[in-house]
């Protein structure tokens, strides 16, 4: 040991007696104390000016343009001006054969140059302790763990880095070629990831290369043991090649000695990671305040409701399905086993599969063969060519008779990519992928299909027809299919619901906890009547939307609730809108009956937009505690919105405020209620509303941008069905609000530390390095 | 029986296909110092190397002191000293800084790293300087902290590669006298090319030619290695040459002015005797006689040339 410290130390002493050591070190505070007090000083300024700022722990060091992840992005450009001459300088003075007639050993004189490195990148990590220690001291509750964490991903990658530039080094007597080669390396390196990922060889093999992804995790503020090991594994095979390279190098070898050596090196390596990477023999640790790196707590429990059942999650992919197919094509298939890896992480034993399909019966088809036309491709050769874009083999392709045999889902989910869970004992669960921006399901969609795997209640939606009502099941821009049908990522099929339609003519099913009737157009006949209210008796939830000018229909189904739609139509006229369109707002009420409903509340330019609507109004006491959920606007406007008796339609005039009438402006008018009672042990929930837009297709697809207003019909719905789910559904993704939003500190302040750091720090060591060097030199 | 200092038993390396040095056998049982002579490419360095462990050979033994330097690299490392042709200095460092990592690396105790600093530097009269960076110092003064280093750990051998090889004359004579200091108490073994210099400091020679042990002896029977054939002679009644060619063994006479002549010669004793007598009968007044010597660059070429 004292000789590896003494070479270290021999190693140090001729770095800082050089130039390049005080280069890398100045131009390193310089660089990163640029991005730190950058982002510091916005987060100062805007906490100074307008007391703002959230998460600033993240924004200091994780997020795009955070410290810890941008070093780790060019730290591979610093590393080889640091390594090139470490043993390529010892080569050309010949300052080798000194360490070689000397009585150590190649792995002591390796250790010993790799342990100078591993000292001078803690002091480029103790660079970023610093920023980490100010930013400990001016943001209130900072979050420890995840800054140190973050530093200790840099220093395992540089670490690693080093060993690679070590490695170079020992092929070269000129310290140029090793600073280029180590570049062009470490280049590949930050690369080699997303390389050969057709090839599931080459793709473990790239992946396995790509260090700064597995520094990032650290970033992110995940300590997981295979990247721990990784870094240290890596780190030593480098170290082990170059001790084999100078060994064999000092030798007159054979190749068998060569592939001896080498093999057994790579074996080693091999085994190490094949043990590390097994799922089981993980070990995490999130340290990041509030573990936003881990499922939430609501997908812990469902995927620890599924039980020690052996699980496989099959991906079956369309490959003609040109929007979708790539989300599960062997490119893909590592992001995709990363995008799981917080499921495999609670479940180890889970297997991923992926198995491939093709069939004629999707536009995806079509399109093949309007760009195949020219080329006049038959079928069979349409199927060869995307086979092979994908680097996926003829023989694994199954045709569609194939594949609806293995899972007849895919057939009535027309023919896109799905995630099939299986579990041992044969139950099975589906997640979807959707048509949207994103494609991949999200944590409350897989963690919702997870959920019908297990024996947690699963709350059942039911959709009242047979008098001309809307529904989920008929397309249309007044009906509701966007919210139900499976494409749709939102929608509660997705969201941890089942969805089916119901008649009244016969009881309703006893597993129907939640019943839909909006804007029925036809009376009920009196076994109806008869069935509904035995669904009501029994504790049954509903949400009951009406129209304006039929609200006599709706108002003989909510009597019951002593609730009653009101006649005309409900106008707010502001700043040009169709007076008719109106932007409702919550009550403080509204956030009691589910969480979804706090961050509408809380911001002013969230709305539900409501086209034409009438107000509803309690007209007798029928034992329910009654909320008043939604109001007209109280931001804009405010009380000017009234009842409007006269007038219907107002594209033409805006409508006046008549008292002869009896119309009054005399708003804000509650458009919709909420009621619930005790019914047995449980609490029955009602929601009542004066339009049947709201969550109609159209509607939620319509934009208020212009007026400045961010529709949230959405919330309504997943607040609205949550409240009836008992909180069950939708699956509870929150997590705890940050809390390292305080800065403690000024702007000015802030900027003086920032010419401490950028100027004054950089310029004494620039002046110290130079007096140092010329004070030698003069020796 | 004396124990070995240094035991080469059948060592040959080979460089990819070809052989640097075939089937070498040296014994060094005595201290002093050994001269490794040999024409460029004739695998002295590979020898030096072997020795000092900075190859590894492919076949054969080295043993130092007894221990055998495969087997155990590290204790046989720390009985040697070893100074590369180049020497193996690092020129941002001053004396004192490089000679502390030379003992940290040698592994010389920690107690006794000043001792042997102190004693090194004196020995090669670096005292005074010991704060000046390498760089700065003359080839000299960089040629005697290369020795310095080999000595510093006090090895039983010290193997220095060309040590004079570029100083200047006077550089040569301090150099030549610091290796005679040094290897008073120890075995030296010197490479170089230079045959005076040989003469001046080695006890011995071993030369090495096309992988090979040529020669293996002291000074003197390297210096009588090729039996001379030659002599002058001083003839002050100054004759005529074919009058001494005819005289009986003579096989060719050159004159070299005067009263000088070289007379070659198949028997150079009876041919001493058969011009003395001629020269008594023809009253050719023999000023003097004697046989030519040998010069050492006779026999190097001649060694280098046996194969």
């Amino acid at each position: 040991m004292r000789e590896i410290l003494r070479i270290a130390k021999t190693e140090l002493q001729t770095m800082f007696y050089s130039p390049v050591a005080w280069f890398v070190l100045i131009v390193f505070i310089v660089q990163t104390g640029s991005l730190f007090f950058g982002v510091l000083d916005g987060i100062a300024s805007s906490w100074e000016y307008y007391k703002g700022g959230s998460n600033s722990t993240m924004s200091l060091f994780v997020y795009n343009g955070g410290i810890n992840s941008t070093v780790i992005s060019y730290l591979f450009m610093y590393i080889p001006l640091l390594t090139m001459g470490i043993i390529s300088r010892e080569i050309s003075s010949g300052s080798i054969k000194l360490l070689y007639s000397s009585p150590i050993t190649n792995s002591q004189i390796i250790f010993g140059k790799y342990l100078s490195m591993v000292a001078y990148v803690f002091l480029l990590a103790l660079v970023l302790v610093c920023y980490g220690v100010i930013a400990i001291i001016t943001v209130d509750n900072a979050d420890i763990p995840l800054i140190f964490t973050g530093i200790l991903g840099v220093f395992l990658l540089a670490c690693a880095y080093a060993a690679v530039g070590v490695f170079i080094s020992s092929f070269t007597s000129y310290q140029i070629v090793a600073a280029l080669g180590t570049f062009v390396v470490l280049t590949l390196l930050n690369y080699v990831g997303g390389w050969g990922q057709t090839i599931p060889f080459v793709r473990e093999v790239t992946y396995w290369l790509a260090m700064p992804g597995r520094a990032n995790t650290f970033v992110s503020g995940i300590i997981c043991t295979e990247d721990l090991i990784y870094f240290i594994t890596i780190s030593l095979l480098f170290l082990y090649l170059t001790i084999i390279h100078l060994k064999l190098k000092r030798e007159a070898n054979g190749k068998c000695k060569r592939v001896k050596y080498y093999g057994i090196l790579l074996l080693s390596v091999l085994a190490v990671s094949y043990i590390t990477t097994r799922p089981s023999m993980k070990i995490y640790w999130d340290v990041a305040r509030f573990e936003p790196n881990t499922l939430t707590k609501a997908s812990q429990e469902i995927v620890g409701a599924i039980g020690d059942e052996g699980m496989v999650i099959t991906t079956y992919t369309n490959i003609f399905d040109s929007n979708m197919a790539y989300y599960g094509t062997p490119a893909y298939q590592l992001m995709d086993i990363a995008d799981m890896s917080q499921y495999t992480r609670f479940k180890p034993d889970t297997k991923l599969k992926y198995e491939y399909y093709y069939t004629k019966n999707h536009p995806g088809y079509q399109k093949l063969k309007q760009r195949y036309a020219e080329d006049k491709l038959t079928d069979d050769e349409i199927l060869e060519k995307v086979a092979n874009d994908f680097s996926i083999p003829l023989r694994d392709i199954y045709t569609e008779e194939e594949i609806l045999k293995i899972e007849p889902v895919i057939g009535e989910d027309g023919f896109q990519i799905i995630k099939v869970v299986e579990l041992e004992n044969g139950k099975k669960g589906y997640i979807r992928y959707f048509d949207d921006a994103t494609v991949i399901p999200d944590e409350s969609n897989i963690s919702s299909g997870l959920k019908r795997l297990t024996s947690l209640d699963f709350p059942k939606v039911a959709f009242v027809g047979g008098h001309d009502e809307r529904t989920g099941f008929d397309e249309g821009g007044i009906n509701y299919s966007s919210f139900v049908k499976k494409k749709k990522r939102y929608s509660l099929y997705n969201q941890g619901f089942d969805i089916t339609s119901v008649t009244l003519d016969k009881v309703v099913p006893a597993d129907i906890n939640i019943m839909i009737i909006a804007d029925i157009r036809k009376p009920f006949t009196e076994i109806e009547f008869k069935n509904y209210q035995q669904y009501i008796d029994r504790g049954g939830n509903l949400l009951i939307l009406g129209e304006p000018f039929r609200e006599n229909l709706t108002n003989e189904i909510i009597k019951p609730f002593g609730m009653e739609l009101q006649p005309g139509v409900v106008v707010q006229p502001f700043g040009g809108n169709k007076a008719d369109v109106l932007f409702l707002r919550p009550t403080k009420e509204t956030t009691e009956i589910s969480y979804h409903f706090d961050a509408f509340y809380n911001l002013d330019q969230y709305t539900m937009s409501s086209n034409r609507a009438t107000s509803v109004k309690m007209v007798e006491d029928k034992g329910f505690d009654v909320r008043p959920l939604f109001v007209t606007d109280t931001i804009n406007g405010g009380s000017h919105a009234w009842v409007e008796l006269e007038q219907k339609y107002f594209e033409e005039a805006p409508p006046v405020v008549n008292g002869n009438v009896g119309e009054t402006a005399n708003g804000p008018i509650t458009m919709m209620y909420a009621l619930n009672r005790k019914i047995g042990d449980r609490t029955q929930k009602i929601i009542i509303g004066g339009d049947a837009d709201i969550i109609s297709t159209a509607e939620l697809s319509t934009s208020y941008w212009s007026f400045r207003r961010q529709t949230q019909n959405n919330t309504f719905i997943y607040g609205a069905f949550n409240w009836f789910s008992d909180n069950q559904s939708p699956v509870d993704m929150r997590r705890p609000a940050p809390i390292d939003n305080k800065y403690n500190s000024t702007v000015s302040t802030t900027r003086d530390v920032r010419s401490i750091f950028i100027y004054l720090l950089p310029a004494f060591l620039l002046a110290f390095s130079i007096f140092l060097t010329l004070r030698r030199r003069s020796k | 029986m004396s124990e070995h200092i240094l035991s080469v038993k059948g060592l040959s390396h080979k460089y990819n296909v070809k052989w640097a040095i075939k089937d070498i056998n040296i014994e060094i049982t005595q201290k002093g110092i050994y001269g490794l002579l040999g024409s460029n490419g004739a695998g002295k360095s590979t020898l030096m190397n072997i020795v000092c462990g900075v190859i590894r050979q492919t076949e054969g033994e080295v043993e130092l002191v007894g221990i055998n330097t495969i087997a155990n690299p590290v204790e046989s490392k720390k009985k040697i000293g070893f100074l590369p042709q180049k020497p193996p200095l690092h020129f941002e460092l001053t004396i004192l800084e490089y000679l502390q990592h030379c003992a940290g690396i040698r592994g010389i105790a920690k107690d006794q790293v000043s001792s042997a600093i102190l004693k090194a530097m004196d020995q090669c009269s670096l005292t005074h300087m010991k704060n000046r960076l390498i760089k700065n110092l003359s080839g000299g003064f960089q040629q005697r902290v290369g020795i310095a280093q080999a000595i510093l750990h006090e090895p039983e051998v010290v193997v220095l590669d060309e040590p004079t090889n570029g100083l200047d004359p006077n550089q040569v004579l301090d150099v030549r006298s610091l290796i005679r200091d040094i290897a008073k108490n120890r075995t030296v073994i010197i490479s170089t090319h230079i045959l005076s210099e040989v003469q001046a400091i080695c006890d011995r020679i071993i030369m090495v030619e096309h992988g090979n042990i040529v020669f293996n002896g002291s000074i003197s029977e390297f210096d009588n290695y090729i039996a001379p054939d030659t002599i002058l002679v001083s003839l002050l009644g100054m004759p005529a040459i074919e009058q001494i060619a005819s005289i009986e063994g003579v096989l060719d006479v050159v004159s070299l002015g005067a009263t000088e002549y070289r007379v070659k010669s198949s028997d150079v004793q009876s041919t001493i005797e058969n011009i003395v007598q001629k020269s008594v009968n023809e009253c050719w007044k023999l000023n003097g006689i004697y046989l030519e010597k040998t010069s050492m660059n006779d026999v190097f070429a001649a060694l280098s040339n046996q194969k």
